[in-house]
């Protein structure tokens, strides 16, 4: 498949790219691919480190707004703060937590807020969960070697 | 060395990509925002940019359309990265003739890196590259 094509999928049709994107795989699944922590860091230990300080700071601080967002019954803000937490996620290597905020922005989009409570309780579930694995990872050593 | 500008408003991204840049021997500056993207396109004068979609106050397709129409910067080399479920936003930087659009929850460094390669030998033009599986 082309890249071209890869990416036209989300231009054309988006809920083709939702449904191959909204799997979040079972909940014993890892909550971070280890693996792609260790390509995008070419094994340097310190900038890990710094990335897990500032992913878990800035989530922390999302989640927060997504919980505002929703109070305040706001749509378009669930929306646009789970996109940018989709992101940060995906990037991050968070494999369970970035689909699942990938149906809270359609939630959003899709002025869905009645589903949208739910499945904000479940990421913070997953993303307490992410944050007791590092924090266990960093406390056990080497985030570059521990369950390699 | 190659001169890339990165403009994502997500502090996690940014510092995930410009390590990647910096250990493959670019010269890399990031933008915030749009607005600190037109000011440092002009003066660190970049040889591609790597440029998300979904920012506040002005979208990827904002900045790509200002900056399409200046003449310095009209065959500059454009490198998409989004979170990529905002279609019209994909169609739209197509229009835009932007170089190469990837997906952030997709990429891995190879592809990336790749890209940028390609986007950098191609002189802005548009690619149609083949995924490697």
């Amino acid at each position: 498949m082309t890249r071209e094509a890869a990416t036209g999928e989300a231009a054309n049709g988006e809920t083709a790219q939702a449904s191959a994107t909204l799997d979040i795989g079972p909940a014993e699944t890892p909550p971070i691919d280890l693996e792609h922590l260790r390509a995008w860091s070419n094994g340097d230990e310190q900038f890990v480190r710094e990335l897990i300080d500032l992913y878990l700071e800035q989530t922390i601080g999302q989640l927060t707004l997504l919980r505002t967002a929703h109070a305040a019954r706001s749509a378009a803000d669930v929306e646009h703060v789970a996109h940018s937490c989709k992101g940060a996620s995906g990037t991050f290597g968070a494999v369970r937590l970035a689909p699942l905020f990938f149906r809270l922005e359609l939630a959003g989009r899709e002025q869905r807020l009645d589903q949208a409570a739910p499945l904000i309780a479940e990421i913070e579930r997953e993303f307490a969960r992410l944050n007791s694995f590092l924090q266990q990872s960093l406390t056990a050593g080497s985030m570059m070697e521990s369950q390699a | 060395m190659s001169k890339l500008l990165m403009i994502d408003d997500d502090p996690v991204v940014t510092k995930v990509y410009q390590n990647l840049f910096r250990l493959h021997g670019f010269d890399t500056e990031v933008a915030a925002d749009g607005a600190q993207g037109l000011a440092l396109v002009q003066r660190f004068r970049p040889d591609v940019v790597l440029l998300d979609l979904g920012m506040p106050l002005m979208s990827g397709v904002q900045w790509l359309n200002r900056i399409r129409a200046d003449e310095r910067f009209r065959d500059l080399p454009v490198v998409v990265l989004t979170a990529g479920t905002i279609g019209w936003q994909v169609s739209a930087a197509r229009n835009s003739d932007v170089t190469y659009i990837l997906s952030k929850e997709d990429a891995d460094p190879a592809k990336v890196l790749d890209a940028v390669r390609a986007a950098l030998a191609s002189g802005g033009r548009k690619l149609e590259l083949m995924d490697a599986d």
